[in-house]
């Protein structure tokens, strides 16, 4: 409970700047987190939805906040390096909380689309804002949310007008950046309009030698016919904490396409919900996680069908290594009148090592009676049977191993609409396990680190 | 280039192999016979350095090297290739990334630089039509639903992408329709050179027809029991193994 007391202090400290000013939008909600955390306390691993993730030794490590809003000193040229190389389109750059920059004149925002930091919609729209924020993460539901609807500053919000439909995709770069050790809390707000169409691909990306944790909250809004690819890439370092919660709200005939890569990281929570309020949704969540190192990735779903006649279709796929711990837990319920359900979950794990583990928990909860739902789950270990065949044909066996691995992820990759990400994280996953080999050389994770070596020295 | 002495293999603590001795000149083809659970598959797995295979006892000379100190992959780069009785599954492997994977480590352990993508792609097409592989087999992954048959054709081709000095072709001919047959044998004799030995392991004639051994072979019990010329297999074609039975146990008993 210490570090919950130490939060709660924090704000009675700073009461008139998270209250007060252009913060005022918020301050009902931090009210009610306040309360939601002094009644709830923070999540412990007794709670089903906590039971992989010790979310209290993550916070009790001695964190600063950066309520004052002091320059991260990353410049926007900084973490432009951080994009995904060959993904061209409207680039939106950040370093922990701060938006940095929204597009520029070489590839400005499509028409229709409309992408601010936090704090300017607070202050233009502010209508608008309270309409939306906090208004699918619930406070009361989850203490993590909680936690960060009371002290998130800033964050980024991004309107994609009905009807409109920019072909390529807007990336945001989030990289970490401090000269201590930091926590940032930040929001994501994510509104499809009717008809409209919007690829969203978001970078985690923290890199040197400070600890961070992020807590990111993003609720998503698709509306009538909306569509939206959401992709969301983590290459973060040992000692990276990420807490990243995302709730969507499906309106009928929206579709939802959502991928999600734990390539390198410390300490992941993810948590999505998506809820299905109209008819003929469809939803499509996929995701590929690289263990490594101690890495922990603990993805937990929920998918919510409320209306009859929608489609889901989950898969996530885990390479667990050395002595990483992954955690899966999807649950698809299936409201009453939710009839003519078509859903799919699968997890597939494979630990390549003894010391790896994985806990799988797929789940269906059913209320309707016509409906076609299938789920299922393995953990399994690297063929040995094809280690074998490929030692025969003079493949040895790293490179053997790593050809398997990739093509275990491949699947996951493979779901990826957006071509050059899908090259680009096939080349990361290659990376990644190469690296485990020792053979990397001049990848653009490694590049980072060097960069912010060389920025403080 | 092949001497194998008294070589003595179990497996999950099962003596197989009980003292085998084979010896194969450059060029030379050689068929192994023998009814089913004799060992044949043992051999060959355990000459290519299956770790499921424990060797008690013996010694195996390839070019004049001590096999059986190898690596699985270095007896493969040394020249040493084995035409599995029932190929794996590779699924999400391609077989370019497949092949390519192999030829450079081969290469590297030569000391020579990675292959070049458009001669190896080059490579790929000519060695693809002289097997009469599939183009869009050649496309998919590794053995990914492939039939039998389409299996043992991508083992020939993958044997003449890797041009082995020695190749163990494990049952090649089983699965494979008459066309088939023919075109991989043809395909055979066009990859070997005087250079390239093969230990042919069937139970048919057709395939010594089409291969034409200077040797055959009968295994029996984990042991090599009879040596002879082609006559051999059509002897036990006609036969069967009962003969060749009785003779040993005469020997034996004698
Ligand atoms: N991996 C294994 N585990 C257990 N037993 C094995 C294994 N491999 C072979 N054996 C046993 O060793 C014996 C010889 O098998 P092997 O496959 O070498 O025979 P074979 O001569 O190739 O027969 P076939 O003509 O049927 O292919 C059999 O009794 C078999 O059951
Ligand atoms: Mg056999």
């Amino acid at each position: 409970m210490d570090s919950l007391a130490q939060y709660l202090r924090l704000f009675d400290q700073n009461r008139p700047l998270l209250l007060d000013g252009p913060q005022a939008v918020a301050a009902p909600l931090r009210l009610r987190a306040y309360e939601a955390l002094q009644t709830h306390g923070l999540p412990t691993r007794k709670e089903e939805k906590y039971r992989y993730t010790d979310v209290q030794s993550c916070l009790a490590l001695d964190y600063g906040l950066n309520l004052h809003r002091r320059p991260s000193g990353m410049e926007a040229h900084d973490v432009s390096r951080g994009r995904v190389a060959g993904v061209n389109g409207p680039l939106v750059l950040m370093a922990n909380d701060e938006v940095l920059s929204v597009a520029d004149v070489r590839c400005p925002m499509p028409a229709g689309v409309e992408v601010n930091s936090l704090g300017v919609v607070a202050a233009q729209s502010p209508r608008w804002l309270a309409d939306h924020l906090a208004q699918l993460a619930v406070v009361e539901q989850d203490s993590m949310v909680a936690l960060n609807t009371l002290l998130a500053q800033e964050g980024l919000v991004v309107r994609a007008h009905a009807g409109c439909c920019p072909g390529q995709p807007i990336q945001v770069v989030c990289q970490g950046a401090s000269q201590m050790d930091l926590m940032t809390l930040r929001r994501l707000l994510v509104v499809v309009e009717e008809d409209a169409e919007l690829s969203l691909l978001m970078v985690y990306r923290d890199a040197g030698e400070y600890r961070r944790l992020v807590s990111q909250v993003a609720e998503v809004y698709l509306e009538k016919n909306a569509r939206l690819h959401l992709w969301l890439v983590e290459q973060g370092q040992a000692a990276t904490q990420l807490f990243d919660h995302v709730v969507v709200r499906q309106a009928a005939r929206s579709r939802l396409d959502c991928g999600c890569f734990s390539l390198q990281g410390g300490t992941t929570r993810r948590t999505l919900e998506v809820c299905q309020l109209g008819q003929e949704a469809v939803t499509q969540v996929y995701g590929g996680v690289i263990g490594l190192g101690r890495e922990h990735v603990d993805n937990h779903l929920l998918i919510r069908h409320e209306a009859p006649n929608c489609q889901s279709d989950v898969l996530f796929k885990y390479v667990l290594d050395d002595e990483s711990v992954g955690a899966f837990a999807g649950k698809v319920l299936v409201q009453r009148g939710a009839q003519k359900i078509q859903s799919q979950e699968t997890n597939a794990n494979l630990c390549v090592s003894p010391t790896a583990r994985m806990f799988t928990q797929p789940m269906l909860e059913i209320y309707a009676d016509d409906v076609k739902c299938n789920h299922g789950s393995t953990v399994g270990r690297l063929d040995e049977r094809a280690l074998f065949y490929m030692a025969q044909r003079g493949i040895p066996e790293p490179e053997a191993r790593m050809l398997l691995q990739e093509a275990f992820l491949g699947e996951a990759v493979a779901r990826v609409a957006h071509e050059p990400l899908r090259e680009r994280l096939s080349y990361w996953v290659e990376e990644r396990f190469r690296y485990k080999m020792g053979h990397c050389n001049g990848c653009d994770i490694c590049d980072t680190e060097r960069l912010l070596k060389e920025k403080k020295e | 280039m092949l001497e194998v002495k008294n070589l003595c293999a179990s497996v999950e603590g099962k003596e197989i192999l009980k003292g085998v001795n084979l010896r194969i000149g450059h060029g030379e083809i050689h068929a192994l016979m023998g009814p089913n659970g004799s060992g044949k598959s043992t051999l060959s797995n355990v000459l290519v350095g299956n770790p499921l295979y424990e060797v008690t006892q013996g010694t195996v000379a390839f070019n004049g090297k001590d096999l059986l100190a190898m690596k699985a992959e270095n007896r493969s780069h040394e020249g040493l290739f084995m035409s599995f009785q029932q190929p794996v599954e590779i699924p999400g492997v391609s077989m370019v990334n497949f092949l390519r994977a192999a030829i450079d480590a081969k290469r590297k352990y030569l000391g020579l630089p990675p292959v070049n993508t458009a001669d190896f792609l080059k490579e790929m097409k000519e060695k693809r039509k002289m097997v009469g592989l599939d183009a869009a087999l050649a496309r998919r992954s590794v053995n990914e639903g492939f039939s039998g048959g389409e299996r043992k054709r991508n083992e020939i081709f993958q044997m003449a992408m890797l041009q082995p000095r020695l190749a163990i072709l494990d049952e090649t001919d089983s699965g494979l329709d008459v066309d088939a047959l023919r075109i991989v044998a043809e395909g055979f004799h066009q990859l070997r050179n005087d250079e390239m030995s093969a230990i042919v392991i069937t139970h048919y004639r057709k395939m010594l027809e089409y291969l034409r051994p200077d040797v055959v072979h009968v295994m029996m019990d984990g042991r090599i029991v009879k040596t002879g010329g082609p006559d051999l297999a059509d002897r036990i074609e006609a036969e069967g193994f009962d003969w060749v039975k009785a003779e040993v146990g005469a020997s034996a008993a004698q």
